[in-house]
């Protein structure tokens, strides 16, 4: 720099540190000391327990047809070798239900509580210590349970409530994942559980295309959860990934076609007569959407699943069980 | 030294660094602007169990029961924040369509707790809204009737757009007698808010004849997959045995209209569509064997989509044409 005389820089640099010291100032003064409260979780936990059982040579699937549930749930499981090949005497069983709605049975939009009573009964009769069943329902979680049943059914087959309270969340983080990442989990239920079985309701979903097995263990979430609905293909591959269960049901005696996954009319539903059991959640829910007559292009986190080994995207080829 | 000899000072190289280094600090200010709203949502929304809202409608929807139907439940009411609160992943159905408020509460017959429903009060702003989702979940089977132009009834439900309501009364089981008291419910909520949707020029100017009863509905976004094409009327028709759909929709200017109907038919032509000779203003396309029309009248793009043949298709363009230059109505 040139034409600059001592007097010059020494207020040009009183000026320079005058702004200086004022924009330090303001940033000390505007800084938050208090971070946002988090969920008091020390740290996340690494992914969920693994609850699938290895291949043991005997059928991973099965479809039975008809119109009672109670019928087809045990004539399904039946074909898979009885649920003494997924409940050991003495284990702790979670079923993971659909209770996201205080909606009536009717509705079709939650789990039917005449499938709830008839597995959890089917859990004790295989020796089952402890049956609890539970979800994180959209609505509130006692009107939910109340409402549709399945609280009563679950009680009266001599199962457990777990309602969802704070203190069962934990920040849960999946190796790799993109959006399940230090997210709240309902995870004390699992905590010491043996056998983890999810039973879906066959459901049209505005988002997804199709409520089935797999979406299903979206009620496992906590937190703000519908923000997951702007990538809800991913979230629900990451989900598979996440939820390795012992045994998946998924119900399409009357599955709910339109208007989805809330319907509200039963004008909505359709009676498909179906309902679907088996080891692997992928091939389950690729047969559920042939049922609710979608494209799998429309489904993409089957593909997804499917693409990333969590899956059979071609259910004939693990020769399902058709149970009449 | 004075400023004029102080700026004869700075040279090329010290002003180049200089502006570099303003570009700089306002590469970083705007990233700090653009950063500051991507929260990580497992730290921003850790709420596990959100307390469902308390009821604030102007009105209270007990007040509207009839004799022998008593509240159920409390009363609950939502916002866009927490719509997913209720309906999960039908809410943005709802958003799309300029949801503004839901209020919702059960009831059930005082002789019967069985046999209750539960009532959706949807604030959708204004009548074309309500529409839209009344017309976009509008079920099969249905039968028409209800307190409103616009209602339907299915074995345990009845839906129904009322003024910027929507309303949906969904009963527990498939019951007459459930069924009849949410019927007077609704005419209650009818009678208290008044007016209705029926004054809404798109849904008068489709043709009669031909049209497939209840058929006319209003997509909220991207109709035909043409991305923009928003708020659109459309109506089903049958010639022959053939179906077809004409549409209709108003734009925000002349220009406007103009400019959509130009992306409408260029959308057409770059999907392999052939253009026809056709009347002045009026783009006819074939494409796919079917034919397309095309064009604006004031702040109105109307169209005829996927018509048997150019005739069909003219004739039903032409007279929507007509129906809307009596309604005196360019949209302005």
């Amino acid at each position: 720099m040139t034409g600059i005389n001592r007097r010059e820089f020494i207020q040009r640099s009183v000026k320079a540190g005058l702004v200086s010291a004022s924009a330090l100032g303001a940033g000390w003064w505007l800084h938050d000391t208090a971070p946002p409260a988090l969920e008091p979780s020390a740290r996340a936990l690494a992914g969920l327990p693994d609850f699938s059982r290895p291949y043991d040579g005997r059928p991973a699937m099965a479809i039975a047809k008809g119109t009672d549930r109670e019928t087809l749930v045990m004539r399904a499981i039946g074909a898979l070798g009885g649920m003494a090949r997924f409940v050991r005497p003495g284990d702790r069983v979670v079923v993971k239900v659909n209770a996201a709605f205080a909606s009536a049975p009717a509705i079709c939009a939650t789990s039917h509580p005449e499938l709830v009573t008839a597995v959890v009964k089917a859990c004790f009769n295989a020796g089952a210590a402890d049956v609890v069943v539970t979800d994180n329902p959209i609505n509130d979680p006692a009107s939910c349970f109340r409402l549709t049943g399945i609280g009563p059914a679950a009680e009266a087959a001599g199962g457990r409530v777990a309602l969802p309270t704070a203190d069962q969340f934990a920040g849960v983080t999946l190796a790799g994942a993109r959006l399940i990442r230090d997210w709240p989990v309902l995870v004390g239920p699992l905590g010491d559980a043996d056998c983890l079985i999810g039973l879906a309701a066959l459901k049209d979903h505005h988002r997804s295309g199709a409520s089935m097995t797999i979406k299903n263990w979206y009620g496992l979430l906590g937190g703000r959860r519908n923000v997951f609905h702007q990538d809800i293909h991913t979230i629900i591959t990451e989900l598979a990934a996440l939820v390795r269960p012992t045994l998946v049901i998924l119900d399409a005696v009357t599955a709910m076609m339109h208007n989805g996954p809330t319907g509200g009319s039963v004008s909505d539903l359709a009676r498909t007569n179906t309902l679907i059991a088996g080891v692997d959640p992928v091939a389950v829910d690729a047969a559920g959407a042939e049922i609710l007559g979608r494209e799998l292009s429309g489904l993409p986190h089957l593909r997804q699943a499917a693409d990333a080994g969590l899956g059979t995207l071609d259910y004939r080829t693990l020769n399902p069980v058709n149970v009449p | 030294m004075s400023l004029s000899s102080e700026k004869s000072t700075i040279t090329a190289m010290e002003r180049r660094v200089g502006f570099g280094v303003l570009l700089g600090l306002a590469a970083i200010a705007f990233g700090i602007y653009t950063v500051q709203f991507r929260f990580n949502p497992a730290v921003t929304a850790r709420q596990t169990l959100p307390e469902a809202a308390v009821a604030q409608s102007e009105f209270s929807l007990a007040d509207l029961a009839p004799n022998g139907v008593a509240p159920f439940s409390p009363p609950e009411r939502f916002d866009p924040d927490t719509l997913s609160d209720k309906i999960n992943g039908k809410a943005e159905l709802y958003f799309s369509a300029g949801f503004v408020a839901l209020t919702a509460r059960r009831f059930a017959l005082a002789d019967d707790p069985s046999l209750w429903f539960e009532i959706f009060v949807y604030d959708m702003g204004t009548a074309r809204n309500a529409f839209s989702v009344f017309s976009m979940q509008r079920r099969g089977d249905l039968e028409a009737g209800g307190p409103t132009v616009f209602s339907y009834a299915t074995p345990n439900g009845l839906f129904l757009a009322h003024g910027r309501y929507y309303l949906e009364l969904v009963g527990a089981k498939a019951s007459d007698k459930l069924m009849a008291a949410a019927g007077n419910m609704a005419t209650a909520f009818v009678a208290r808010v008044g007016g209705d949707t029926a004054e809404i020029t798109e849904m008068a100017v489709f043709p009669e004849k031909g049209l497939v009863g209840d058929s006319r509905s209003l997509v909220a976004a991207d109709a035909f997959g043409i991305d923009g094409f928003d708020q659109v009327f459309t109506a089903q028709y049958l010639n022959d045995g053939g179906g077809f759909s004409a549409y209709v929709a108003r734009r925000d200017s002349d220009e406007a209209a103009r400019v959509m109907a130009a992306t409408i038919r260029d959308f057409y032509l770059e999907y392999g569509g052939t253009p026809l000779d056709g009347p002045d203003g009026l783009s006819v396309i074939d494409i796919l064997d079917t034919i397309e029309v095309i064009f604006h009248q004031g702040r109105y793009v109307i169209g005829v989509h996927e018509a048997p043949d150019k005739d069909t298709a003219l004739a039903l363009a032409g007279q929507i044409r007509q129906r809307l230059q009596e309604a005196d109505d360019d949209g302005n």
